[in-house]
């Protein structure tokens, strides 16, 4: 599939979100260290017409660079007004994290153009110690 | 109550519950013997190391089986069980079966031959 550009016409330095607006990024408040993380990043085309749409995503925390978030489908073209979700997971590290989350319109110049951002936090869960209780048994002869 | 011989086994099918951390090195032992006021009197055991025990963000149910062979180094006559899951954190937790319940059939044995004899 093809991007679709957004017109030559309405091609203008685009503040944030002007193409694009990423509404919601999706996550738990909390998650604890290891654990898989569902991420849903839901993007919509503000403009009229049908352009291609890139989502992107890094984890804030404290190392350098910021790991990325991996998207396994990463883009589409989107229909004029039309929202879409993309999905990522990652592996919680022991950090509390910040989702930061990027769109990006694809230019009548060929190229992916940075346009709109959001963010949202996952806080670490503390994993509380082994516990057990209950133990009942039954038996019989075999 | 339960009659058993040599040779036989005893499975016992022991249900804990866990939730935290995952955790390896526990284990359930699993004893034939006789409960007194001082404890419990072991003659046959076996024990097992469970496996599997994964991070449970709520009380989960885990169930393991552990078999005891009924050997000559018991001998007939009625006994009680104890299973205990040990090596965890915090003390061990016991469970104690219905006293005498478990009957060993001993070996055959013989005894008190007497003869007469007569002419025929």
């Amino acid at each position: 599939m093809e991007q679709q550009p957004v017109a030559a016409s309405i091609i203008r330095k685009a503040g944030a979100g002007v193409y694009t607006e990423i509404t919601v990024v999706e996550a738990p408040a909390s998650a604890s260290a290891g654990s898989l993380v569902q991420v849903r990043v839901s993007i919509k085309n503000k403009t009229a017409s049908t352009i291609g749409i890139m989502v992107g995503g890094a984890l804030e925390y404290g190392v350098s660079p910021w790991p990325t978030i991996s998207f396994p489908n990463n883009w589409a073209n989107f229909p004029a007004g039309q929202s879409y979700y993309f999905d990522a997971t990652f592996a919680m590290p022991a950090y509390a994290v910040v989702i930061h989350a990027y769109s990006y319109y694809y230019g009548a110049d060929s190229a992916w153009h940075f346009d709109d951002e959001r963010t949202k936090s996952v806080g670490l869960s503390q994993v509380e110690d082994a516990q057990f209780q209950s133990l009942s048994v039954s038996y019989a002869k075999v | 109550m339960i009659q058993l011989q040599y040779g036989d086994k005893l499975r016992f099918t022991c249900s804990f519950q866990h939730k935290g951390a995952a955790y390896t090195g526990a284990k359930l032992h699993a004893a034939i013997g006789n409960k007194g006021a001082f404890g419990f009197d072991e003659i046959l055991n076996n024990e097992t190391t469970v496996t599997g025990i994964v991070y449970d963000a709520t009380w989960q149910t885990y169930t393991v089986t552990i078999d005891v062979t009924i050997t000559t180094g018991i001998s007939g006559g009625a006994y009680d069980t104890m299973v205990k899951l040990m090596s965890i954190p915090g003390s061990d937790i016991y469970w104690y079966g219905t006293l005498d319940d478990i009957v060993i059939v001993g070996a055959a044995e013989f005894q008190s031959l007497s003869v007469s004899y007569a002419k025929v």
